[in-house]
């Protein structure tokens, strides 16, 4: 940080990045032992909320709340999961860590099809073309993430697949952070951060995106934006 | 009788001497790199009888232990919380000094 006059000054840079191009994220399911973590997720087509209780650095437990949509079909789905997370592997060296995370979950999904967006189907009536058609079924998720971190280099892969009788939503990321200076646990950590995302079943796209994080102590936020100006932002809290 | 006393003057002063509690505790760690990391390993220490103020260094990877008046942490115990907090203890060293005075050397030398 001797490149800069303080890290204040970063910090205008940073927030000077966030309002010429609008935010996304990818954090750890497991903070630390006897933690709790509440976790919000925002995307154009997405929303995501979840609280876990990490009673050991490798186990973690608690609800998700979640609405994804497909902008270009009119399909919504509202899912309510219970998820467990589990850190299978972990290497501390000197300078570094790396982690493999795995997380399972199961629940209800009630997925909403727009009548908008729907072919008209034989026999049906102007009149029942204006319901939506609503389905409820239980659902499965699974996630398997990978990340090696040092205080000035990250990287991060995942695999995300969502499913129910009648869907298979299927999300692949990975993403690469670079921090301008070693912080310290008392510091500002600011990271930069491109990531590329493919999505299969609900979103059918490849897009990359970058964003920037902020974190410090327990205070993690981050914010940014798709190459499709598509704004994403997460906040995670863990005390 | 005078040979007695200074023999007794030099026993007392030496059991004085390893019998006094550290003040202090530096702990060595591998895989700190984030404020998660140095939150897990401040909560674990900090949960401990003996254990009165934590400061932990990302830089330094290093935690320091303020103990309370005459007590300590046995390092088997260290080893196990550290390790519990998902971390690995390099070293453990104790020291008379405070741990104000620990804090700033740690500060000062980044």
């Amino acid at each position: 940080m001797k490149f800069l006059t303080s890290k204040a000054t970063f910090l205008c840079i940073a927030i000077g990045i966030l309002w010429t191009i609008p935010p996304y994220a990818h954090a750890k399911p497991i903070a630390f032992a006897d933690s709790w973590t509440f976790m919000h997720e925002r995307e154009s087509d997405m929303l995501e909320t979840s609280l876990y209780y990490a009673p050991t650095y490798w186990f973690s437990f608690g609800p998700t709340v979640s609405i994804s949509r497909s902008a270009e079909n009119g399909i919504r789905r509202e899912a309510n999961i219970f998820h467990t997370n589990f850190l299978l592997k972990r290497w501390n060296m000197h300078n570094a860590q790396a982690n493999v995370f795995a997380t399972i979950g199961a629940g209800r999904v009630k997925t909403i099809v727009s009548p908008t967006s729907m072919p008209a189907q034989p026999g049906q009536t102007v009149a029942n073309m204006s319901q939506p058609i609503n389905r409820t079924e239980n659902t499965r998720h699974a996630t398997i993430q990978g990340d090696y971190e040092t205080r000035q280099f990250y990287t991060s892969v995942k695999f995300d697949a969502h499913q129910a009788s009648s869907f298979l939503d299927r999300t692949d990321m990975m993403q690469i952070g670079v921090s301008p200076y070693a912080h310290d646990y008392e510091d500002l950590a600011i990271w930069f951060v491109a990531q590329v995302k493919k999505k299969r079943g609900l979103n059918d796209e490849t897009e990359g995106g970058a964003f920037v994080r902020l974190f410090k102590k327990n205070i993690w936020l981050e914010v940014g934006m798709t190459e499709g100006r598509r704004s994403q932002i997460m906040l995670m809290i863990n005390y | 009788m005078k040979t007695k006393l200074i023999i007794a003057t030099i026993a007392s002063l030496f059991a004085t001497s390893t019998l006094a509690a550290p003040k202090t505790i530096q702990i060595g760690l591998d895989g700190l790199v984030c404020a998660f990391c140095a939150q897990g390993v401040e909560k674990k220490m900090k949960a401990q009888a003996a254990t009165d103020k934590v400061f932990v260094s990302l830089d330094k990877k290093i935690a320091v232990v303020s103990l309370k008046d005459g007590k300590d942490i046995p390092d088997a115990t260290i080893k196990a919380e550290i390790t519990d907090a998902g971390y690995v203890v390099k070293s453990i060293a104790r020291s008379d000094d405070a741990f104000d005075v620990v804090t700033k050397k740690i500060k000062d030398s980044k």
